[in-house]
């Protein structure tokens, strides 16, 4: 169930209706918050609802193991804990990285004269299996570490498949979330001035920006590379980096919304990503949960900074690398986290160098979309492809289209705008009548729907 | 200052009415889109609720704002589109005599890189990284200019979604193609309409009407013998949908029979295994290699590539001297071409 589909319209009023209806009673809310969740789920493929409620149950057996182990101060604790991490990476190995895996060994064995024939499946990958198991994660790390202690099963339930973070984030941590459930939503004070902006400009970056760019150029662009000209490939690295800040942080905007609405308050995940000046502030901007869950869970138990500068380097690599395959089973991705690993790595030996901010902006901007090319294209040759035509292509037609051009400078310039900017309307449009803020609402709804392209892919992140 | 919070109730409230305002203000592009979706239940029930509230919408002038919209944006309003492809016969033949005396191929001219083939591809959703792959192909033989016209979830049992056949014939003139690519079939299991009636898939009213179709296409493309290369759907992992392509590339094959300039390719030797089943991986020289989605129905780029590759080898054949070349007439030197780039069009 896509958000900005009629489906999801139908689905979620009688949603929010019941749930705020039920909240009072925190068991039945709970249950109700479980059986939406699931049914969203199902509506992809049912079967997968089995392996989300498998992954609740074997979480919650690790958590309780190892509160027992750490109440009794066990050093068998951290057999448990690399249990757990283990179950759950191999469930992750299996729907997302085999045929990866068994291709990619298979390759290297015959490279080294070793043929082999592996018997080969194609797995289905269950839609939000990366973040539901790296959340599921962050709960039985936190129980491990004393953060946290274990939840009831329906808590652990809840925050698993709440369906607004479910299937692409953001990656709210146990520690966020079950509080939440704990103290219930207060029914008086919901912020739903905030969570209808964040709904509607979601709404808008994935259906009209997203959905535009991405049929206007990108998707030809990087396709068929070698039909384009530099110009042509230019915008349309410019405008994938567009598009997928648009697609990602539009998700995001409505996920927040959503749960917003329904008395949960989600992390921040975006934050004017590309007027970053260093790579180090890209990543504070960025999928800000992804960063945070990978400085916490990879980065700092790797050691981090206290083990010396090379080993930081190692460290910053491996978890840059290791943040790519996570977005997908390709070395593709992998070199998409090189490229970031290198940079941060470049930065933290060379940071004391000092340059105009717009130069600095300018450059990691342009970094991160020479990592966007590796990320977007399907394969290394199709990278290549791109970035060979990006230098070798100025014969011919150079005409990149207008609109497209002018959608990716206004997005772009739209990163400068500071965030106080919009908070003043926000405010008023708090203070409106409920009719007028529906009417409001419905006017853009129309207007996002007029301004789309006819029909919306699903979100980029979908697959990983 | 803070946004103003507001009681539960308020909120429900306004995402009710503000959905129900929308519904009214766009009521016909919701009628629309119920009135596109497969034959069944759903679409009964959807046409059921829409319908009357299209009404209450353009009774109040409701849809008035969306259509000013539309317009202002050189969009069709939902009602429009729907009024321009909604009757009809949706594939008129293009000639009576069309289908009982096919044109004879003329096999295009040998293309240099100042005067490339001109090639058009079109097709549904599976035609999208075939189509790109073929694209490629031709950029690399220097002789072929591609332009790639694909559209997700169409085919030929719905022109009221989209109408391939209108298409064709805005396009055709425009992009005067010398060799057309047709690949179509993965979204035409389905019921379709005719004569304002339900037809369901798979019967034999619906067997008859859809080969008409098909047949009326081919006719349409072949005007004055340009040869079409139609592309059949390959082996899909769901058993009983990979039965229902096999039904449909009885039709497209028995039709292409019927016309000399329609060449059958089979993409089924190429895609599936050893016995022409499903398989998602196919041996090749770098080991094997992914050439299907996760989705069990649409190409990965290896397997488009491969499909392309196959495909733009008997576009060769076409103009080149060999066994496979139709007709045994010389190939001639044309007189079209405007050169320059290979262009891709645009999914709309």
């Amino acid at each position: 169930m896509l958000f900005p589909t009629v489906t999801f319209a139908l689905f979620f009023p009688p949603v929010l209706l019941a749930a705020w209806l039920l909240a009072p009673r925190p068991l039945r809310w709970k249950l109700f918050l479980l059986a939406a969740s699931y049914v969203f789920y199902a509506w992809w493929n049912w079967r997968f609802c089995f392996l989300l409620a498998g992954s609740t149950v074997m979480n919650q057996v690790f958590a309780v193991a190892l509160a027992l182990r750490r109440d009794r101060a066990d050093p068998t604790i951290r057999y448990v804990r690399w249990a757990a991490v283990a179950a759950n990476l191999a469930v992750l190995g299996w729907f997302k990285y085999y045929g990866f895996f068994v291709t990619s060994v298979a390759t290297t064995l015959r490279d080294l004269g070793v043929d082999v024939s592996p018997q080969l499946v194609q797995v289905a990958l269950p839609v939000g299996i990366s973040f539901f198991t790296f959340q599921a994660l962050s709960y039985v790390i936190d129980v491990g570490r004393d953060v946290l202690d274990p939840a009831p099963l329906l808590d652990v339930a809840v925050y698993l498949s709440f369906f607004p973070h479910l299937v692409a984030g953001p990656i709210v941590r146990a520690a966020e979330f079950l509080p939440q459930l704990r103290r219930r939503p207060d029914p008086t004070r919901v912020d739903s001035s905030t969570a209808f902006w964040l709904i509607t400009k979601g709404l808008f970056k994935k259906v009209v920006i997203a959905s535009y760019l991405s049929t206007a150029l990108v998707d030809s662009v990087f396709a068929t590379p070698r039909a384009h000209s530099a110009p042509q490939v230019l915008a349309g690295i410019y405008g994938y980096a567009i598009q997928i800040y648009a697609d990602f942080s539009g998700y995001t905007d409505i996920a927040i919304g959503l749960a917003l609405l329904l008395g949960i308050r989600f992390p921040e995940n975006f934050d004017r990503p590309y007027v970053a000046a260093s790579l180090q502030e890209f990543w504070r901007r960025w999928h800000m949960t992804l960063s945070r869950w990978l400085r916490d869970y990879l980065y700092i138990p790797l050691g981090g900074n206290r083990r010396g500068t090379r080993r930081t380097y190692v460290n910053l690599m491996l978890t840059m690398l290791l943040g790519g395959l996570w977005h997908g089973a390709a070395w593709t991705f992998v070199v998409w986290g090189g490229i970031h690993g290198i940079g941060l790595a470049v930065e933290r030996r060379y940071g004391h160098v000092r340059a105009p901010k717009w130069v600095q902006q300018l450059v990691t901007f342009h970094i991160v979309c020479l990592a966007w090319v590796f990320f977007r294209a399907e394969t290394f040759t199709g990278a290549r492809d791109v970035l060979w035509r990006l230098a070798t292509g100025w014969t011919g037609d150079l005409r990149v289209d207008r609109v497209v051009v002018l959608t990716i400078v206004a997005a772009l310039a739209v990163q400068f705008v500071p965030r106080e900017a919009g908070r003043r309307a926000l405010v008023v449009f708090s203070h409106l009548a409920p009719a007028a803020q529906a009417a409001a609402l419905a006017s853009g709804l129309v207007v996002i729907d007029v301004l789309g392209p006819a029909g919306v892919a699903p979100f980029i992140y979908f697959r990983f | 200052m803070e946004p103003r919070h507001s009681p539960a109730g308020h909120a429900v409230f306004v995402v009710v009415v503000a959905l129900v305002v929308a519904s009214l203000l766009d009521a016909q592009g919701l009628r629309r889109t119920a009135e596109q979706q497969p034959f069944g239940w759903k679409r009964t029930v959807g046409v059921a609720v829409t319908a009357p509230l299209a009404w209450v919408s353009e009774s109040l002038r409701l849809d008035r704002p969306r259509e000013r919209l539309d317009v202002a944006l050189g969009k069709d309003p939902p009602g429009a589109a729907r009024d321009r492809t909604g009757g009809g016969d949706p594939v008129a033949p293009v000639a009576a005599s069309a289908a009982t005396s096919p044109p004879t191929p003329v096999p295009p001219r040998v293309p240099t890189a100042a005067l490339p083939l001109r090639l058009w591809i079109i097709g549904d959703s599976m035609a999208q990284v075939f189509g790109q792959s073929l694209v490629n192909a031709s950029v690399d033989s220097g002789v072929v200019a591609a332009t790639l016209d694909y559209r997700i979830s169409t085919g030929l049992t719905r022109p009221d979604y989209f109408d391939w056949p209108a298409e064709v014939a805005d396009r055709l003139p425009t992009l005067d193609p010398e060799v057309v690519v047709a690949m179509f079939g993965a979204n035409d299991a389905q019921g379709l309409l005719l004569d304002g009636s339900a037809v369901p898939y798979g019967t034999p009213a619906w067997r008859t009407e859809y080969a008409r179709r098909v047949g009326a296409l081919m006719d349409r493309l072949t005007v004055g013998g340009r040869p079409v290369l139609w592309v059949s759907q390959p082996p899909m992992r769901s058993g009983s949908f990979s039965e229902k392509m096999r039904d449909l590339d009885v039709i497209y094959r028995r039709e292409a029979a019927r016309r000399p300039a329609v060449t059958f390719v089979d993409s089924t030797p190429v895609l599936g295994d050893d016995d022409g089943g499903w398989t998602p991986y196919l041996p090749g020289s770098g080991g094997r290699t992914l050439a299907r989605q996760a989705d069990g129905i649409h190409l990965s780029r290896a397997g488009g590539d491969r499909l392309a590759d196959v495909v733009l080898a008997r576009i060769r054949a076409l103009w080149e001297p060999g066994p496979e070349r139709p007709g045994g007439t010389a190939a001639r030197s044309g007189q079209h071409g405007s050169g320059g780039e290979p262009r891709v069009g645009t999914r709309r």
